[in-house]
C-alpha cells in the first residue's frame, strides 16, 4: 500500500470550515513518513487558500489516492497535525510525484503531456496528517468498507 | 452565481471523460471525498450526480446539504469547483433516465448490465463556480464547422442514389463520410437473422476492415444502439471502460459475477469517441452506423443528426435488395462454367456447429457466411459450378436462412469483402442481379466436421 500511495496516484483532498463547509481539492505528493500511528506529509496546492485555511491543527481531514490506470483507491481519514514550510525534499518529491501523475494520465488516457503537465505544475505546502482510518475507495460494491491493518 | 465562469463553459466536463471529484461533510464534521462516476447539467443552475455506490456522499448530503464539487475540462484542462447545494433525490424521471442510460453504456462495456445499475440521480443547485486553473494559451479544439455539414450530406445522398448495388452504396457511404464530412473511422454492422446480433459488413479507416466482426445486442455503444433503436454517443471510451473494467473487477471480488472477458469492440483503433446510430426502415431495424474518433469528446448532437441520414439511406438499401431479389432470380437461370485452378492446394474446414470455415488452419468466418461459402465450394467440388443464383442458395437448407427476409445478399457482400481482405485462394463475384460468381486461385481439400 505504501507503494501505492507514492505512486503517481490521483490525490483528492476533503476538508470542511468550522461551519461545515466542504472544500474539495488536490494534492500533488503523499509520503508516508510514520506507520505506528499511520502519519502521512501530504503536499498541497499553495494557492488554494481555502484548503490551506482549513488545515488547521487538529482539522479533520480526507485523502483519496486513486491509480489513474485501474481506479483502484482508498480514502484516509485523519486529523491535521501542522503545516510545515516546503524543504528541498518537498520539492524533489513534488517533481517525481507530478512526473509520475501525468505519466499516468498520458500513457491511460493518451492526453498531451504538455498539457497536462502545464496544469500539474503548481507550488506546493506539506501538511502532517495523522490517519485514523482506511476505505477501500475503489468503485463497485465494495466501496467504503474500511480496510484493516496499516498501509504496510 | 459567479458571473464570470457560466455552466455552458462547463459543458464538456459533463461528458465524463475525467470524472468529477466530490467532497461532503457529515453533521459531525468529517469530511469524504470521492470520484463521480457521471455528473449532468440539468438546467441553468442545476446538476444532477450519479449514485451507484456513494452511500457515504449520499448520507453525508443528508445529514449536510452542502458539497464542493471540482470538474476538469478534457480538451482545455480548466479546472473549475463549484459550491453546489443539495436539493432531492430522483428515482425515476427524465433526468434520471439520462444518467441511467450512462450508467447502462459503461455497464454494458464489460457485461455488467444486469448488476450495475443506477440507484438514484442527486439533483444539486450550483451556487458558484469558481476558476482554478486555466492554460495561458487556449488550446484548439478542433470544433468543425456543423454549418456545412447540411450540402455536404445532400452531396453524399445524390452519391449514394446514384449507386447500383448495396455493397456499392456503403462502398460510396463510408469514402463519403470521410470526404465530404471528415468522419475518418466508419463502420456499418448489419443485424443476423436471429436479431440478437450486429455484424461488421464493411469499415472504412481502419488498419484492417474487421469484416465479420460480431457484437451482442445491447453490448457496446453499437449494440446499445441497436437494442434502444437510439442514437448512442461517447466522447470518452477509455474512462468508460477504464471504469467499467474497474468495477466489473470489484464484482468479481465480490463474487456476484465470475470472470469474464471484455466485450470485443468492433473498433479496429484507439477510439476515444464513438457515436451509433441505427439504421432503420418501416419501423425495424436493419442494422447500426458506428462512427469512431480517436480525439474526446468529438462528437455533438448534429453528428448523431447527419449520421441518422445516411444511416435510413443505407437501411433503405438493404430493404431493397431483399425485396428485389426474387424478381432478378427468376429471370436469370444458373449456368456452371468449370474453372481449372491455376496454383496449390489449399485445406479446407467447415465446422457445421457452428458455421465456422478454416483456410489451412486460420480462421475465416463463421455463421451463415461460412455456411454460404461450404454451399459454394461443396457445390463447385461436386459439380464443377462457379455461377449461382441466389434462389439456389435460398433453396440451400444447410444455410439455416429464415423464411422471411434472411439477410442473404448482405451476407454474400461480407463475405466478398472477407475473401477480399484476406486474400483468400477462393473469390466472390457479382455478375448480375441475384447471381453470383466463384473464382479459384487454388485447388481445394474440403473437409467437413458434423
Amino acid at each position: 500500500m505504501i507503494q501505492f500511495l507514492h505512486s503517481g496516484c490521483a490525490l483528492l483532498v476533503g476538508t470542511a470550515d468550522a461551519s461545515g463547509r466542504p472544500h474539495g481539492s488536490r494534492a500533488w505528493g503523499l509520503t508516508v513518513i510514520d506507520l505506528d500511528p499511520v502519519s502521512v506529509r501530504l503536499l498541497v496546492d499553495s494557492a488554494d487558500v481555502t484548503t490551506l485555511a482549513n488545515l488547521q491543527p487538529d482539522a479533520l481531514v480526507a485523502i483519496t489516492a486513486a491509480s489513474v490506470t485501474t481506479l483502484r483507491s482508498l480514502q484516509m481519514k485523519g486529523r491535521v497535525v501542522r503545516r510545515e514550510p516546503a524543504t528541498e525534499v518537498d520539492e524533489n518529491k513534488r517533481v517525481q510525484y507530478t512526473t509520475d501523475f501525468t505519466n499516468d494520465i498520458h500513457k491511460t488516457d493518451g492526453d498531451p503531456l504538455v498539457i497536462v503537465r502545464a496544469w500539474a505544475d503548481r507550488s506546493v505546502v506539506p501538511c502532517i496528517v495523522d490517519v485514523d482510518a482506511i476505505f477501500d475507495q475503489t468503485p463497485g460494491p465494495a466501496a467504503g468498507a474500511a480496510m484493516s491493518g496499516s498501509p504496510e | 452565481m459567479s458571473g464570470e465562469v457560466t455552466m455552458r463553459a462547463l459543458r464538456r466536463c459533463f461528458d465524463g471523460r475525467i470524472p468529477a471529484m466530490i467532497a461532503t461533510v457529515s453533521a459531525a464534521g468529517l469530511p469524504n471525498i470521492t470520484y463521480l462516476s457521471a455528473v449532468h447539467q440539468v438546467d441553468g443552475e442545476r446538476l444532477a450526480l450519479s449514485n451507484q455506490f456513494m452511500s457515504k456522499t449520499s448520507r453525508n448530503l443528508a445529514e449536510n446539504p452542502r458539497a464542493s464539487l471540482v470538474l476538469l475540462d478534457p480538451v482545455s484542462y480548466s479546472e473549475y469547483r463549484l459550491t453546489i447545494r443539495y436539493e432531492r433525490t430522483d428515482r425515476r424521471g427524465p433526468v434520471f433516465d439520462r444518467l441511467r442510460d450512462d450508467v447502462d453504456k459503461v455497464a454494458a462495456l464489460t457485461g455488467m448490465r444486469d448488476i450495475f445499475r443506477l440507484r438514484s440521480a442527486d439533483i444539486c443547485r450550483v451556487e458558484a463556480i469558481e476558476l482554478i486553473f486555466e492554460l495561458d494559451k487556449p488550446i484548439d479544439d478542433g470544433v468543425r464547422q456543423h454549418s456545412m455539414l447540411l450540402a455536404a450530406s445532400a452531396d453524399l445522398a445524390g452519391r449514394m442514389s446514384r449507386c447500383a448495388d448495396l455493397e456499392s452504396v456503403i462502398d460510396v457511404a463510408l469514402s463519403g463520410l470521410d470526404e465530404l464530412l471528415g468522419y475518418r473511422h466508419s463502420s456499418v454492422m448489419l443485424l443476423d437473422e436471429e436479431g440478437t446480433r450486429l455484424f461488421t459488413i464493411a469499415s472504412h479507416g481502419f488498419p484492417s476492415e474487421g469484416v465479420g466482426s460480431e457484437v451482442e445486442m445491447g453490448d457496446g455503444v453499437a449494440g446499445t444502439a441497436a437494442e434502444r433503436c437510439q442514437p448512442v454517443r461517447v466522447g470518452q471510451l477509455r474512462q468508460m471502460k477504464k471504469y467499467s473494467s474497474s468495477v466489473r473487477r470489484s464484482f468479481e471480488r465480490d463474487g456476484t459475477i465470475g470472470p469474464g472477458i471484455d466485450v470485443p469492440l468492433p473498433a479496429l483503433v484507439d477510439t476515444q469517441s464513438r457515436v451509433a446510430v441505427p439504421a432503420m426502415v418501416r419501423g425495424e431495424l436493419v442494422g447500426v452506423l458506428v462512427v469512431d474518433s480517436p480525439l474526446p469528446v468529438e462528437f455533438e448532437q448534429e453528428d448523431e443528426a447527419v449520421l441518422t441520414v445516411v444511416a435510413a439511406l443505407i437501411a433503405q438499401v438493404v430493404d431493397a435488395e431483399r425485396s428485389n431479389t426474387e424478381v432478378s432470380e427468376r429471370a436469370m437461370p444458373s449456368s456452371t462454367t468449370a474453372d481449372a485452378p491455376s496454383n496449390g492446394e489449399t485445406h479446407v474446414r467447415f465446422f457445421a456447429e457452428d458455421g465456422s470455415v478454416f483456410l489451412d488452419g486460420d480462421y475465416l468466418i463463421r455463421g451463415v457466411a461460412g455456411r454460404i461459402l461450404w454451399s459454394l465450394v461443396r457445390r463447385h467440388a461436386e459439380t464443377g459450378q462457379t455461377e449461382f443464383t441466389n434462389k439456389e442458395l435460398r433453396l440451400d437448407r444447410s444455410l439455416e436462412l429464415p423464411g422471411f427476409r434472411d439477410n442473404l445478399d448482405t451476407r454474400l457482400v461480407m463475405l466478398k469483402r472477407r475473401l477480399d481482405e484476406r486474400e483468400a485462394p477462393m473469390r466472390l463475384e457479382r455478375i448480375g442481379r441475384g447471381r453470383v460468381g466463384l473464382q479459384l486461385t487454388s485447388s481445394l481439400r474440403l473437409e467437413s466436421h458434423d
